[in-house]
C-alpha cells in the first residue's frame, strides 16, 4: 500500500512546534498599526482625489490657450497662395486695365486693399498708401502719370 | 477571544458607522494565524510585519467586493500567500551573484535571528525547507504546521487536492534527504 505522508510521520525528532516568535506585545499593537494605516489610506485618497481636480483650472487655460491660437490662426493666418497686393496692382496696370477705372474707382480699390485683411501689410504697400495720399493731397491725376510712364 | 461569524463582520464593515469596528474585529480574528503563515515563508519578522500590514490593507480595499465563495479566512490566507510569494520573488531580482542566493541568505539570518529561539532540530528542518520550491514550502507548511485540509489548501493555492499530495510526498522526502546528510 502506498505510503500517506501525514504530517506526522516526519523523521524522528521533528514536531509541529512554532520556533519563531515575535516582539512583546506585538499582537496588541498591531490592529492599532493597521487603522492608522487606514486613516493614511484614506487620507491619500482624498489628497490624491484633490490632485485629479486640480489640473482642472490648468486644463482651462490651456483650452483657453489654444482655443485663442487657433482662433488667432484662423482670422490672421495669410495664405501664401493669396495675391499679395502689389501682384494685383502689376496687373491691373499691365493688362491696361487701369486706362479703364475711373479716379473713383481707383480709390475705391485702393480703400478695399488697405482694408482687406487677406492682403500682406508689406513695406510697398506701405510705400504705396503714401504715394496714393500724396497724389490725392496735391489734386493729381492718376492717369496723367501713367501716361506720362 | 471570542470569535466572530463572517457573516457579522461583512454587515457590520457593509454599515459606514460600524466599518472601521468591523475591520479591526476582522484583523484581531485572523492576525496571529496569518502572521505565522507569512513568518514561516519569510522568516524575518520585520519582512512578516510588512506582508501582513500589506494584506490587511489590501483586504479593506477589496472586503466591500468579496462574494463569498470561500470563508473570510480562506481568502486572506490566499491574499497572503500572494504577497509572500512576490515579496520573495522580488527579493530573488534583487541578487545577482548566483553563489549568494536568497535561501542561503534566509538561513544564514535564522542563525543570528533574535525571534527565531528553535532548538538545533528545528533550525535543521527551516534550513531543509529552504531547500524546497516556494510553492512546495507553501504546501508543506500549510500541512504540516497549519494542519489545513488539501481542500483548502486547493482552494488557496489553486492546485487541485492530487497535485498537492504528491507535492507534499516530494517535500518530506527531500527533507528526509537533507536530514540524513547532515
Amino acid at each position: 500500500m502506498k505510503q500517506d505522508y501525514t504530517p506526522d510521520n516526519l523523521p524522528e525528532g521533528m514536531n509541529r512546534e512554532n520556533p519563531f516568535r515575535v516582539p512583546e506585545g506585538y499582537f496588541d499593537r498591531f490592529p492599532i498599526k493597521i487603522a492608522e494605516r487606514i486613516v493614511e489610506e484614506n487620507q491619500s485618497k482624498v489628497i490624491r482625489f484633490a490632485a485629479l481636480l486640480k489640473p482642472a483650472p490648468l486644463l482651462a487655460i490651456a483650452a483657453t490657450i489654444v482655443t485663442i491660437a487657433v482662433v488667432s490662426y484662423k482670422i490672421f493666418y495669410k495664405p501664401t497662395d493669396v495675391f499679395e497686393q502689389d501682384e494685383i496692382s502689376n496687373y491691373v496696370y499691365q493688362e491696361g486695365i487701369i486706362d479703364e477705372l475711373s479716379d473713383e474707382e481707383i480709390l475705391d480699390y485702393s480703400d478695399f486693399a488697405n482694408a482687406d485683411s487677406t492682403f500682406h501689410k508689406s513695406k510697398s504697400d506701405t510705400e504705396t498708401t503714401h504715394i496714393q495720399n500724396y497724389l490725392l493731397d496735391e489734386d493729381v491725376d492718376i492717369n496723367d502719370i501713367i501716361n506720362e510712364m | 477571544m471570542e470569535e466572530i461569524s463572517d457573516r457579522e463582520i461583512l454587515d457590520r464593515f457593509a454599515n459606514v458607522k460600524t466599518r472601521n469596528d468591523a475591520f479591526n474585529v476582522l484583523v484581531r480574528q485572523y492576525q496571529q494565524r496569518l502572521y505565522w503563515h507569512i513568518r514561516k515563508m519569510v522568516l524575518d519578522h520585520d519582512d512578516a510585519d510588512d506582508i501582513l500590514q500589506n494584506t490587511f490593507i489590501k483586504a479593506f480595499k477589496a472586503l466591500d467586493n468579496f462574494r463569498e465563495d470561500s470563508k473570510i479566512y480562506t481568502w486572506l490566507y490566499k491574499i497572503s500567500t500572494n504577497e509572500c510569494i512576490t515579496f520573495l520573488n522580488n527579493k530573488k531580482k534583487r541578487f545577482f551573484v548566483p553563489m549568494v542566493d536568497v535561501e542561503y541568505q534566509l538561513s544564514q539570518n535564522l542563525e543570528t535571528d533574535a525571534y527565531f529561539n528553535g532548538d538545533r532540530i528545528q533550525m535543521k528542518l527551516q534550513q531543509a525547507l529552504l531547500t524546497l520550491p516556494d510553492k512546495q514550502r507553501l504546501v508543506f507548511n500549510m500541512k504540516y504546521f497549519d494542519d489545513l485540509k488539501y481542500e483548502e489548501i486547493s482552494e488557496i493555492l489553486g492546485t487541485s487536492v492530487g497535485a498537492l499530495k504528491a507535492s507534499y510526498h516530494h517535500a518530506v522526502k527531500k527533507i528526509e534527504e537533507f536530514i540524513k546528510q547532515i
